[in-house]
């Protein structure tokens, strides 16, 4: 039954509208039946060789080209219901796009602009990352009653095996810069203490599942350059208070969690909050690949957070579990690490940086564009 | 020479950015640089003047069905800045993808101290009553989730939503968005849509009238358009008010221990469990579409599982369908039943 209806008619749409015109732009607003125009972009990733910007419309159920020098769209190809990811292998010729409701990926010559394969994966694929020697692509399936992390070999484009999480709902994965290891976060539904699993690649095992105390809404992973760290964007729900009570930072307040990456390392919780100045919904998050900068998109506040990631590895450093874990709600300690906020188009959803690290793209939901931005490397 | 030509450029430059009205920076700052457009442009309602009366029945003029209208019902659902300091939005408690994270909240509308399990709101047009305690709902009429969302958001300043209430326009989309969100669909089937068998064995189980199950949630699960639910409310030993007026349910969220020693229910500390207070003992019954996407369950969310659901530990013994008498293998096949709907 599995939104086969919703999947059929789309097929059905999709081939008329590729019979006609070759256009891709229609689809369905997500979560609902109601036909839009709007793309709406819900993740940027960067070819290798920076050339190309890859767009998953997860309105418009395609992906759009963008060529980075000319600055302008070079195609889109339709592919199936809700793409909420795409990865370009190493030699930019492939690029795989995952279907959070359809549940498969779709292989995408990126040469031809067209689906070569599409592959039957877990509920709700929505991220997915290449092994460093590019075998292998591994795939988050974050249903509500999802535990899985499929991998998918990248020479037969088939599903080969899966990785079981600790907890359901798998949301994103990073692998770190060794290719041994990946971290996968877990953003469990109903779950109040939502965990990070460290991945034994080799084995394909959970190593260790460090749990984040008072967590919900894990969005985006990345491992710094050094791999020494993890760091995901995340909320901290108030709930054991009732919402009369809530005055600072006492609904929600908004984190980039930094985790030790060694066994039983330590946990921090970086408010991304001042007073009177959120940073309401972290989502996508992008580490230069110098290790000296994050930048994260703030879906809910329309703009790129950017952090120094030295001083925040100082404070991690200098600072005992204890102390880390009473910093996590002080609206006082953003400055010391914020390089800058970035004022972007509406709902950026994702980020992701040029291979050197000095332009970072926003993919922006609601605007249906990208925001390209000098970093401070320049 | 050399540098009279730089600083002319330079001069040329700042001229052009001021005509372009693009702000420039120091070398190093970071700023935008570009927008590259892969879609139509689009804008936001304006935000227009609050609604500010709390008695004010606003009913949808349009069709909720309007693209644009739903869309700019998405956006708000997704954007904080309306919130006091931008530190939330809907989706923060509800999920981008409309369905819920599964946490548990004092909303204080009912009395402070009655914990609500925040509601999976796919599919939610279709059932009527709204909230937990089922308040209002005609069922022909979008007043129903009006109200609902009135009183979820609050027009009343100070609740949830505390800084603004909204325009009626900006209403008319919330629920327009809300209206047309549509159940996802069980990833449980066989891939042709059929039970499996240890579904089908389930299936027995919940038709079964001796266990009554099909009471309170009616629907035959061939049927995509059922709801497994009769709209009405129930006392099914969820919500029971203790001694001293605390809540005596015995769910993984709530420490009998601490309710027996008469501890505060908000806790002055982090890791004092939280207490709850039911002002009522009867509950809507939620459907069960889509329940393997709606985290914990019941309207506090003591049950941390579908099991315990039904397995009598967060509920009065038999209250809730009477599977006291089931072996574990039917209770299994149950779960497995439901995670097909
Ligand atoms: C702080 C968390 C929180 C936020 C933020 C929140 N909700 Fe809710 N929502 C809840 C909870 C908890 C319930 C269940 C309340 C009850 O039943 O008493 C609920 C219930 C609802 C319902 C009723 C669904 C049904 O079928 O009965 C709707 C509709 C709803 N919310 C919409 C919204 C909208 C729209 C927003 C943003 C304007 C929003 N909510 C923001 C927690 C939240
Ligand atoms: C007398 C009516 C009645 C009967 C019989 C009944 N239910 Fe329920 N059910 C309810 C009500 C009312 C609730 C909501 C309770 C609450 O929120 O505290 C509920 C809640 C549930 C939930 C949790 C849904 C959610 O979203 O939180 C599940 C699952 C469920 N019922 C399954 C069953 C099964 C399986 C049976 C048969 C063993 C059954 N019910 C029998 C009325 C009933």
């Amino acid at each position: 039954m599995k939104k086969r209806s919703l999947f059929l008619s789309i097929l059905g749409a999709g081939l008329v509208s590729l019979l006609i015109s070759q256009s891709a732009s229609a689809g369905f607003i997500q979560g609902t039946r109601v036909r839009t125009e709007h793309p709406s972009p819900f993740h940027v990733s960067v070819s290798p060789d920076g050339g190309t910007l890859f767009l998953a419309n997860q309105s418009g159920h395609s992906v759009t080209f963008v060529d980075t020098r000319t600055r302008k769209v070079t195609g889109e190809v339709p592919v199936q219901v809700q793409p909420e990811a795409t990865v370009c292998t190493q030699d930019g010729r492939t690029l795989y796009v995952c279907n959070a409701e359809s549940d498969t990926v779709s292989v995408v010559d990126v040469g031809n602009k067209a689906v070569i394969k599409t592959i039957k994966v877990g509920d709700w694929p929505c991220s997915i990352k290449l092994s460093n020697d590019g075998m292998k692509a591994y795939v988050c399936c974050s249903g509500s009653m999802w535990n899985s992390v499929d991998i998918i070999d990248t020479a037969m484009n088939n599903k080969i095996g899966e990785i079981r999480t600790s907890d359901y709902g798998p949301r994103d994965i990073a692998i770190s810069p060794d290719g041994k290891t990946a971290a996968v976060v877990l953003d469990t539904t109903g779950k109040i203490n939502r965990c990070v699993d460290f991945i034994d690649l080799a084995t394909g095992r959970v190593t260790e599942t460090r749990v984040i105390p008072g967590s919900a809404n894990f969005r985006g992973v990345e491992y710094t350059p050094d791999g020494q760290y993890v760091l995901f964007t995340m909320e901290q729900p108030k709930n054991w208070l009732p919402v009369c009570e809530a005055e600072n930072a006492q609904i929600f307040s908004n984190n980039v969690a930094m985790v030790e990456t060694k066994k039983g390392g330590k946990v921090a919780q970086f408010p991304l909050d001042e007073l009177n100045n959120y940073d309401g919904n972290p989502y996508g998050i992008a580490i230069c690949p110098e290790g000296k900068y994050v930048y994260i998109g703030v879906r809910g506040m329309h703009r790129v957070t950017i952090l120094d990631l030295a001083k925040m590895t100082d404070i991690i450093q200098s600072s005992s579990q204890c102390e880390l874990d009473a910093m996590k709600d002080d609206l006082t300690i953003m400055v010391d690490y914020l390089v800058t906020r970035v004022n972007v188009g509406l709902g950026p959803s994702s980020v992701a940086l040029s291979p050197d690290g000095k332009i970072c793209y926003a993919a922006n939901y609601f605007s249906n564009n990208v925001s390209v931005i000098r970093t401070p490397l320049e | 020479m050399k540098k009279m030509f730089v600083m002319s450029l330079i001069a040329t430059l700042c001229l052009f950015s001021l005509t372009a009205t693009v702000k420039f920076a120091d070398a190093g700052e970071a700023q935008v640089i570009a927008t590259i457009q892969t879609g139509p442009e689009w804008e936001p309602l304006e935000r227009g003047e609050p609604l500010t009366v709390p008695e004010v029945h606003y009913r949808v003029k349009h069709s909720p069905y309007k693209s644009e209208l739903v869309r700019y019902g998405q956006f708000q659902f997704n954007e904080n800045s309306w919130t006091l300091q931008g530190e939330y939005s809907c989706a923060s408690c509800h999920y981008e993808r409309g369905q819920t994270t599964g946490l548990i909240w004092d909303l204080g509308d009912e009395g402070w101290g009655s914990w609500k399990n925040t509601k999976y709101i796919r599919g939610g047009r279709y059932l009527p009553p709204f909230r937990h305690e089922g308040f209002t709902g005609h069922p022909d009429e979008i007043v129903g989730a009006t109200s609902s969302i009135d009183r979820v958001c609050g027009r009343d300043p100070g609740f949830v939503f505390r800084s603004e209430n909204f325009s009626p326009e900006r209403l008319e989309a919330l629920i327009a968005y809300i209206r047309s969100l549509e159940f996802t669909g069980s990833p449980f089937r066989n891939e042709d849509g059929s039970l499996t068998a240890a579904q089908k064995r389930g299936w027995k189980v919940f038709s079964d009238p001796k266990v009554g199950c099909i009471e309170c949630h009616p629907g035959d699960p061939n049927n995509p358009r059922a709801l497994f639910s009769d709209a009405q409310t129930h006392d099914v030993g969820t919500g029971r008010v203790g001694k001293d007026g605390f809540r005596t349910t015995p769910g993984a969220v709530f420490n009998t221990t601490a309710l027996e020693a008469g501890v505060d229910p908000y806790g002055e500390e982090y890791d004092v469990p939280i207490i709850g207070l039911d002002l009522v003992k009867e509950f809507d019954t939620p459907t069960l579409r889509d329940i393997y996407a709606s985290g914990t369950y019941f309207h506090d969310g003591s049950a941390e599982t579908l099991m315990n659901t039904i397995d009598n530990t967060c509920t009065t013994k038999d209250m809730h369908g009477v599977t006291s008498h089931l072996n574990n293998q039917q209770l299994q096949d149950l779960v497995e039943f439901m995670k097909a709907l």
